[in-house]
């Protein structure tokens, strides 16, 4: 009886290692903000379940840790397939978790959003957890909005193009087969009456 | 006994699940894009096997072609062939070298349809490129600050080779704003030398361009060496 209890539970093990296979992150959309001393972070994230299952998985959802950064006072997940029901987080110091669903051979899309306060004049984002995921992205969007007063020190990706506003400058990325090896980072100042806070 | 009896059958499945791991070991410390890397190895085996080799990159991996820049993740290159017994079989020409490099791994095991399983016997025979046109020089090209308003300084590092380069800048659409000719100095012979040149902002007219996202690349003898991107943020 035991001997059966042990091969019962390698053998949901195995089902779990090959369900982890079928489950893929292949794309996400975001749209970053830094307005007064806050950022926000918008996006869409794209799952593929290639599996003949129906798929359950609790996935977390990472916040960023640093002195610089204060709470993150609201954060929400659609499926926007869905969007009428807002989605059960539990949280934590280090993030958020939730469940995400996918039928089989086809694939949902996540709305999550936050707002950080941003203590310094830095703002991150974690993008280095998709190494976990163990295949790169088919493709990503970002843009990082920011206010024109803001002078930008340091991205560490460096922006496709930028589009210029009266009040603010946009910056998007667009990339193909996309692993990240570092987080999106961005150092500015805030500095008012130059131009950009350069002569 | 029990636990001995549970560690057998965890044994077993991951015999079922198992993958050879090889490493790519050369001397060489970069490949170009585009170069035709070839692995040879030997099957062991006493009956003809379908094998599966998977590359599979370790992280991260990074390479540029012009100003994009590319991660390659795991399982990016998969080549299925049938090896006869004690045969050697060349990877040549499936494997590019924007998908496999140094340290990367090499999987191989009998393939099955929906995963290696039951490993064969080989042995990696040799590994090196096509032709041997390798770039082994990195010119660390780079300028900062970056970003910058309103002028940036651009370095780099050359081979003594030739008497001067030009740093081209062009714009989102592609137009050639300016030229920076940087006459090379030093000792011919005396490896990579160390050059810095700025760049003000200004276009060919010396008119001051607007804020946005710069190309610029490295140039020597018509040839393009590097490429990178600067912002420009008025």
């Amino acid at each position: 009886m035991k001997y059966l209890i042990i091969v019962i539970l390698i053998l949901l093990f195995s089902i779990e290692l090959i369900q982890a296979q079928d489950l893929q992150f292949y794309q996400e959309d975001l749209d970053f903000k830094i307005e007064e001393n806050y950022f926000y972070v918008n996006g869409l994230y794209y799952f593929r379940n290639t599996s003949s299952m129906k798929m359950s998985r609790r996935l977390f959802y990472p916040l960023p840790q640093d002195k610089a950064y204060g709470k993150v006072d609201s954060i929400f997940v659609f499926n926007i397939q869905d969007s009428l029901q807002e989605i059960n987080l539990r949280n934590n110091l280090k993030g958020s978790s939730f469940t995400i669903h996918i039928d089989p051979d086809t694939i949902a899309i996540y709305r999550i959003g936050y707002r950080q306060e941003l203590k310094e004049t830095k703002a991150e984002y974690i993008l280095t957890t998709t190494q976990t995921w163990g295949i790169p992205f088919t493709q990503v969007n970002y843009t990082l909005e920011f206010p024109k007063e803001f002078s930008l020190d340091s991205i560490s990706y460096m922006p496709d193009s930028l589009r210029e506003e009266s009040e603010k400058y946009i910056l998007f990325w667009h990339k193909e087969n996309f692993m990240p090896d570092k987080n999106f980072e961005i150092n500015y100042k805030k500095q008012e009456g130059t131009l950009n806070g350069r002569e | 006994m029990k636990f001995l009896f549970c560690i057998l059958i965890i044994l077993f499945f991951n015999q079922l699940f198992c993958q050879i791991d090889f490493y790519i070991e050369t001397d060489e410390t970069c490949y170009s894009f585009g170069q035709d890397i070839y692995i040879t190895f030997h099957l062991h085996n006493t009956t003809s096997d379908t094998v599966i080799v998977i590359f599979q990159n370790t992280f991260p991996f990074n390479y540029y072609i012009d100003d994009d820049f590319f991660l390659i993740g795991a399982f990016s290159m998969i080549v299925y062939t049938t090896i006869l017994p004690y045969s050697t079989f060349s990877t040549i020409p499936y494997i590019h070298t924007d998908n496999v490099s140094i340290g990367d791994h090499i999987l191989i095991g009998e393939f099955n349809s929906t995963w290696i399983s039951d490993p064969v016997s080989i042995t990696i025979e040799s590994v090196g490129v096509e032709n041997y046109e390798l770039s082994l020089i990195s010119y660390h090209l780079s300028n900062y600050p970056n970003p910058f308003n309103p002028s940036t300084e651009i370095s780099f590092s050359v081979p003594q080779t030739s008497l001067f380069v030009t740093i081209e800048i062009f714009n989102p659409r592609g137009q050639k704003l300016k030229v920076l000719s940087v006459i090379l100095s030093g000792v011919e012979g005396r490896g990579e030398m160390k050059y810095r040149v700025v760049w003000d902002g200004t276009n060919k007219t010396g008119k001051q361009v607007p804020s946005g996202v710069y190309l610029y690349k490295l140039v020597s003898g018509g040839k393009e060496l590097a490429t990178s991107k600067m912002l420009l943020l008025k």
